[in-house]
C-alpha cells in the first residue's frame, strides 16, 4: 500500500528490528550539586531493550509510568537519538539515518500520541491537515480527504472544522486520520486511547483493530492498560524500568504469565467479574523504584515476593531468543515458558 | 462479550436501614453565556452507615460537582438550585457558614483525583496533617505531631517520623495520596468522598490504595461515596453502586446486581464497552454511537435517547423517575425489561 517498495517485508521477516537499546537523560544539578563536585546522575529511561516487529503484526507495550515507553517510541520515530544500541528498520539504520534517509523514514513511520492536540495544528481546518500530510505521496483533493475521513469513520463534512469543534474522540480520529494520509509501514500509538472515556474509548480500539486487520498495518500499541493492549495487539511485551520483563503472545501473557511483575499487573487490574480475586493475592508493596537508582540485579527485586540472593547480584536475561513466549527472571515462580 | 454468568463477588456487608446521607432532586446549576447548564438535575442517592456507594459516569456527568455540593464547596459560579441533602437526618443546605465547617471538620471528609494539587508545596506534609488535628480536633502542637505520626503510619507511609519533614513533591503519586487520606483521616469523618482518588495512580499502586481504603471503611465504619469513571474500579470496590447520566442517577443497585443483571440500556452500554483482559472476540468491542449530550441542550425525557437503541417515540416523554426493577434495584427506564 506504499509508494515505497518494502524489501523486507515478507511474512515471517520483521520490518523493525530493535537490539540492546539504551537511551539515558541527563539530570539537572543543582547549584549545591555543582559546588560539591557531585557527579551529573542519569535517568536509564530505556535501559537495554531488544524487540522486533513483524509486517502486519501489532505488538503490544505495556508498562506503568516512568518505565520508558515514550522514550522508546520517540527513539523509534528517531525523535531522540539512542545512547546504545541499534534500531534497523527494513534494512535502514534508524540511529545512522541523516538527511533525505531520514525525512523518508518520518513517513514510513507515523506517531499517534494520547493528546490528539500535538499532531493536529489548531489553526489548520482538519481537512487542510489531512492534505498536507498527503502531498508526500502528490495525494490531495475532497476525495483523498473523504475517504480517510471515512475510513476513521468521521463524517465527510469534518474536513472543514477546526481541531477544536471536534470531541475528544473524534479529535482522535481526525489525528488517526492525517497520520494514515502519510501511507505509514508502521503506527506507533502511545497512550492513544488513555484520556478517553469508555464509550469513546471502546470505538477508537475497534477503528485500531479494524486498520490491522483490513489494512494490515504494523503497530507498536503503548498503553498501561493491559485490557486495552488485549482488543488490539497479538503480541505483548511488557516493560518494567527500562527493561522488557516478558514478552509473547497476548493469549499466553495474559492467561499464563511467567514473570511476578506481570502477574502482579493481572492481579491488580479492576476486574470486577474476577471472583474473589482481591482475596487470594497480596498487593505487591512499594513503589516503583526511581529509574536514576535502578537496583542490582533483577530491578525487580525489590518489590518481588520470589525474590532469593541470586536476584540481588545477576540480572536476569530476556532469554531464550528462539521461544514466543520469553521471561526474564531466575526463579520462574509459575514455571517455565511454555514450549512452542 | 462480557462474561455475566461469571458472578461477581458477594461477601459485601448488609446496608443498614437508615441512611447516612440521603440526597433528593439535587438541581446544581452553572450559569454560562449560551444559558444554564444543569450539572445535576433532580439526582437522588443515599448512603448507608460503613456503606461504599460507587459513583460511576462519563466525563461530564455531574459525579464530582454532586459530591462537593454535600460539602457545601461547588465551585464558582455555580449554585445548588434546588433538592435537599440530609446528612444524619439535617438538611445541610440549610447550615450557616460555622456548622458547613465543623461539618467538614469532624463529619465529612474529601479527596481528589490529583493529591498535587490538594496539597500546600511550601509545607512539609508533617506541618500541614499536624495542622489539621490543631484545627479541628484541638490538640496541642506535641499531640498533633504524635498522632500525625500515628496516622501516617496507619496508611502504609513507612518510616512515618522522618518522613514528617518530607515536601510533596519529595514523595511519589501513590505516597502523596496516602498522606491525603491520612489527612481526611483526622477528623475522625463518619462519611468519606473520594472523587476519583486512584485515577492518577498506576494500577499497582491503586491496588494499595484501594485495599487501604477498604480496611479503613471495615475499622471505623466509615461510609463512604467513591467516584470514578472507571468500571473495574467501582465493580471492584463499592458495595451499590449509583450510574449518572447528564446529571440524573439514571440506576442503582448493589454491585453484583449491576453487573450480572443491569437495567438501564447506558448501564448495560458501559459494562460491555469495558475491554476484558482475556476477551473472547477481541475485534469488537461493543460501542456507545455518540456522545454525551450537550447539558445546554438536553432533549425532552431521557438524555441518553439519541444513543440508546431500545429509544422510542415515548422516551420523549418518560418522568426519568427512578422505579424499583427488584428490591434494591431501580432504574429511569421503563422500557429496557420490555423486550429483553
Ligand atoms: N466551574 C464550572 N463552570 C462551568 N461549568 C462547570 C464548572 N464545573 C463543572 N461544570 C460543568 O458541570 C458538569 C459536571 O461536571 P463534573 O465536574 O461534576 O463532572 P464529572 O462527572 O466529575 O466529570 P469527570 O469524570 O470529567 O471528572 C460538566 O458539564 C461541567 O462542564
Ligand atoms: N526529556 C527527558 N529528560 C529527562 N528525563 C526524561 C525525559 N523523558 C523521559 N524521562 C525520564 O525517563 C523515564 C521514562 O520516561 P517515559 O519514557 O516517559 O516513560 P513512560 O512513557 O513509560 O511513562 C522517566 O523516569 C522519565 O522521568
Ligand atoms: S529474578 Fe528474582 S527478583 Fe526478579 S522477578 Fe524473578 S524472582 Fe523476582
Ligand atoms: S427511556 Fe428510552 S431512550 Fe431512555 S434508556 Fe429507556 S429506552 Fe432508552
Ligand atoms: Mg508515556
Ligand atoms: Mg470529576
Amino acid at each position: 500500500m506504499s509508494a515505497h517498495a518494502p524489501t523486507g517485508a515478507r511474512d515471517g521477516v520483521p520490518i523493525l528490528v530493535v537490539a540492546a537499546l539504551e537511551k539515558w537523560f541527563a539530570v539537572a544539578r543543582s547549584p549545591i550539586d555543582v559546588i560539591r563536585r557531585r557527579p551529573r546522575e542519569r535517568v536509564h529511561a530505556v535501559d537495554g531493550v531488544s524487540l522486533q516487529l513483524l509486517p502486519n503484526e501489532v505488538l503490544g507495550i505495556v508498562g506503568e509510568s516512568g518505565s520508558g515507553k515514550s522514550t522508546l517510541a520517540r527513539c523509534l520515530v528517531a525523535l531522540y537519538r539512542p545512547d546504545q544500541g541499534t534500531i534497523n528498520f527494513d534494512g535502514v539504520d534508524v540511529t545512522e539515518a541523516t538527511g533525505q534517509v531520514r525525512r523518508d523514514l518520518h513517513g514510513r513511520m507515523q506517531m499517534i500520541y494520547q493528546d490528539p492536540f500535538t499532531s493536529l495544528n489548531p489553526q489548520m481546518s482538519i481537512g487542510a491537515a489531512i492534505e498536507e500530510a498527503g502531498k508526500v505521496h502528490g495525494r490531495e483533493g475532497d476525495d483523498f480527504v473523504g475517504d480517510l475521513l471515512e475510513v476513521v469513520g468521521l463524517p465527510r463534512s469534518f474536513a472543514r472544522r477546526r481541531p477544536r469543534a471536534l470531541s475528544g474522540g473524534q479529535r482522535q480520529r481526525a489525528a488517526i486520520a492525517r497520520a494514515l494520509a502519510v501511507q505509514p509501514e508502521v503506527l506507533i500509538a502511545d497512550e492513544a486511547v488513555s484520556a478517553l472515556d469508555v464509550s469513546i474509548q471502546a470505538q477508537i480500539l475497534n477503528l485500531f483493530a479494524q486498520l490491522s486487520d483490513d489494512l494490515g498495518l504494523a503497530m507498536i500499541f503503548i498503553a498501561h492498560d493491559l485490557a486495552v493492549v488485549s482488543h488490539v495487539a497479538d503480541r505483548v511485551a511488557i516493560m518494567y524500568l527500562g527493561r522488557i520483563v516478558e514478552e509473547g503472545p497476548v493469549e499466553s501473557v495474559f492467561r499464563t504469565p511467567r514473570h511476578p511483575y506481570t502477574r502482579a499487573l493481572l492481579d491488580a487490574h479492576p476486574d470486577p467479574y474476577a471472583l474473589g480475586a482481591a482475596e487470594e493475592t497480596a498487593a505487591i508493596s512499594g513503589d516503583i523504584p526511581s529509574p536514576l537508582d535502578i537496583p542490582s540485579g533483577c530491578r525487580f527485586r525489590t518489590r518481588c515476593p520470589y525474590a532469593t540472593d541470586v536476584c540481588e547480584t545477576d540480572d536476569p536475561a530476556l532469554a531464550p531468543d528462539d521461544r514466543p513466549h520469553r521471561v526474564a527472571c531466575h526463579v520462574l515462580p509459575f514455571g517455565p515458558p511454555a514450549e512452542g | 462479550m462480557t462474561s455475566l454468568d461469571a458472578a461477581p463477588r458477594t461477601d459485601r456487608p448488609e446496608a443498614s436501614a437508615t441512611p447516612l446521607l440521603t440526597i433528593e432532586g439535587l438541581r446544581i446549576g452553572f450559569p454560562s453565556l449560551e444559558g444554564l447548564v444543569l450539572a445535576a438535575n433532580d439526582a437522588h442517592l443515599t448512603v448507608g452507615e460503613g456503606e461504599v456507594l460507587g459513583l460511576v459516569g462519563e466525563s461530564g456527568s455531574g459525579k464530582s460537582v454532586t459530591c462537593r455540593a454535600i460539602v457545601g464547596m461547588v465551585p464558582h459560579p455555580g449554585a445548588v438550585l434546588g433538592g435537599r441533602i440530609d446528612f444524619a437526618g439535617r438538611n445541610v443546605l440549610e447550615f450557616s457558614k460555622a456548622e458547613m465547617r465543623e461539618l467538614r471538620a469532624r463529619q465529612i471528609a474529601m479527596i481528589f483525583q490529583d493529591p498535587a494539587s490538594a496539597l500546600n508545596p511550601v509545607f512539609t506534609i508533617g506541618h500541614q496533617i499536624s495542622e489539621v488535628l490543631r484545627l479541628n480536633a484541638g490538640l496541642s502542637r506535641a499531640e498533633a505531631r504524635n498522632r500525625s505520626i500515628e496516622l501516617l503510619e496507619r496508611v502504609g507511609i513507612p518510616a512515618p517520623d522522618r518522613r514528617m519533614s518530607a515536601y510533596p513533591h519529595e514523595m511519589s503519586g501513590g505516597m502523596r495520596q496516602r498522606v491525603m487520606i491520612a489527612m481526611a483521616l483526622a477528623g475522625e469523618p463518619r462519611l468519606l468522598l473520594a472523587d476519583e482518588p486512584t485515577t492518577a495512580l498506576d494500577v499497582t499502586i491503586q491496588d494499595q490504595v484501594l485495599r487501604l481504603l477498604e480496611d479503613l471503611r471495615r475499622e471505623r465504619n466509615m461510609s463512604m461515596i467513591l467516584v470514578s469513571h472507571d468500571m473495574g474500579v467501582i465493580g471492584t470496590a463499592a458495595d451499590r453502586v449509583a450510574v449518572m447520566y447528564a446529571g440524573r442517577i439514571v440506576e442503582v443497585a448493589p454491585t453484583d446486581v449491576l453487573f450480572s443483571r443491569p437495567d438501564h440500556p447506558y448501564t448495560r452500554a458501559l459494562i460491555d464497552a469495558m475491554p476484558q483482559l482475556t476477551p473472547e472476540d477481541r475485534s469488537d468491542l461493543r460501542t456507545i454511537p455518540g456522545q454525551p449530550p450537550d447539558l445546554l441542550k438536553l432533549p425532552e425525557g431521557c438524555p441518553f435517547a439519541p444513543r440508546c437503541p431500545l429509544a422510542r417515540d415515548e422516551c420523549a416523554e418518560v418522568s426519568m423517575e427512578l422505579t424499583a426493577v427488584s428490591p434494591a434495584q431501580s432504574s429511569a427506564c421503563p422500557f429496557a425489561r420490555d423486550g429483553s
